[in-house]
């Protein structure tokens, strides 16, 4: 099974008490975000909406690539692979 | 050497910028919406740069938790009680007199923001809600305008670029500052197509933040300004740009591909819907006759508000408490403009009454510093 590493936005990380980085063991992307909020589920109102899809004000890149315009989350991941959800921050 | 060779001359020994350069920041107008922590380093820095005119736009009075981060402030504008358009054109005046600046103490919105835009070149987001981002992207994009957002909180800040497309803009004159389409870029919505629903996001007021971040973000959106102002649009950072300041961590994102890859047509730049300029999208803010209070409803509901992680976040501002149904309480240091305490009540679906006010403006401002939007 391939290892990831899911990186989380700091935003959020240091409210929720949550680790910036998340190694989880998946072989394809929506596997890793399913690992990701049984490991933390505080997590998930934040980043998920009602029908379990990112929220339209988060964005998850497998390695370089934004996994929105995919067609789903059913995307092959390789051992040593990178998720890094971002989000759009509001403060200033 | 005269007094305005010798003020800009650090700046004009810079090949990308030299003589002409500062001729064209000279001739600039640039609009800064948002004079807290970052429009007062943004203004700071344009301000210095020499750009010709700056209008600043703020609806709120400075306060003393404001003078860890907002630079333009001193204790004098806390005891005054002044509004911070105000202080920030007197503090810019003062560090450069040979320009313009024109300070607006009002709420920017869908109402006012074209008569605000006037003919400004570049307008620059010194925000901390979406709700009105969402307007100056609508804005930008119809009046094919430059937009520069930014954003921070806690330790972590984005900015972006939109170089709005020429497609769906409005028959306008002609702006000073253009670009071709292989530079135009994704606009916001583009990228965030919906703002994050009410509490799942956190605030500055919430989750705090650190002085020196919003000063590296706002330096940044400030540098992408003069980037564009010069003519030097090839050097303008084009990336999604992510930092976190505590853990050392500097990303850029490629969205160049967010307008075309899209699943869905951006409504705003690509089918020409602009529902938040016109109003269609705002939340609603209803003033409760003979409540003293005003009704705030997110432009979208959420369902999910967790109201116990609410109310500890809440808890350093205030007494609150959380059923299953709604979260209600009391803020400590909030005042309304009879002096009356700023009550809180948030419900599940993002519905809130902020008691102790009838002012929209100061409802609306409540709610996205505490609850977000």
């Amino acid at each position: 099974m391939p290892r990831v590493d899911v990186e989380l936005p700091s935003v959020l990380t240091g409210l929720l008490g949550v680790p910036r980085v998340v190694p989880v063991e998946a072989s394809c992307l929506a596997d890793a975000l399913r690992e990701l909020s049984e490991l933390h589920p505080t997590i998930d109102v934040h980043l998920f909406d009602e029908t379990g899809g990112f929220r339209e004000h988060v964005l998850c890149f497998h390695n370089e690539t934004n996994t929105r315009w995919l067609d789903g989350t059913d995307v092959a991941l390789a051992d040593g692979d990178r998720i890094t959800i971002m989000q759009a921050v509001s403060g200033g | 050497m005269s007094a305005d060779h010798a003020r800009y001359h650090r700046q004009t020994l810079l090949p990308a910028i030299g003589a002409e350069g500062q001729r064209q920041l000279g001739e600039a107008h640039v609009l800064i919406v948002g004079s807290g922590a970052l429009g007062c380093v943004i203004a700071d820095a344009l301000t210095r740069a020499g750009v010709g005119r700056i209008t600043i736009v703020d609806r709120d009075v400075v306060e003393i938790t404001n003078l860890q981060r907002q630079i333009l402030f001193d204790e004098s504008d806390v005891d005054a009680g002044t509004p911070k358009a105000i202080a920030a054109a007197t503090r810019l005046r003062a560090i450069n007199g040979a320009i313009e600046i024109i300070a607006h103490v009002d709420d920017f919105n869908h109402r006012n923001a074209e008569r605000l835009l006037g003919d400004a070149d570049v307008i620059v987001d010194g925000l901390d809600n979406f709700q009105t981002r969402y307007i100056l992207n609508d804005l930008a994009v119809e009046r094919g305008v430059a937009y520069i957002y930014g954003g921070a909180v806690a330790t972590g800040g984005v900015s972006l670029p939109v170089l709005p497309h020429a497609d769906v803009r409005m028959a306008a004159p002609p702006r000073r500052l253009t670009w071709t389409d292989a530079q135009s870029t994704p606009c916001l919505r583009c990228v965030f197509p919906e703002a994050p629903p009410p509490g799942t996001t956190p605030t500055c007021d919430t989750a705090g933040v650190l002085g020196p971040l919003v000063m590296t973000i706002g330096a940044h959106q400030a540098t992408q300004t003069l980037k564009l102002l010069t003519g030097n649009i090839d050097a303008l950072d084009r990336r999604l740009l992510s930092i976190d300041v505590w853990s050392n961590e500097w990303r850029r994102f490629d969205v160049s591909g967010a307008r075309r890859d899209a699943r869905a047509a951006c409504p705003c730049c690509v089918e020409g819907r602009f529902e938040h300029l016109d109003g269609s999208a705002a939340g609603a803010a209803i003033t409760l006759c003979g409540r003293n209070a005003v009704q705030m409803t997110g432009a979208a509901e959420t369902s999910a508000l967790d109201l116990d992680a609410a109310a500890a976040r809440l808890a350093s501002h205030g007494s609150f408490h959380a059923n299953d149904f709604l979260l209600r309480g009391v803020f400590r240091d909030e005042r309304g403009p009879d002096g009356d305490a700023i009550e809180l009540t948030l419900f599940s679906n993002g519905r809130a009454i902020i008691k102790g006010t009838t002012e929209p403006e100061l409802a609306r401002s409540i709610y996205a510093r505490y609850v977000g939007i």
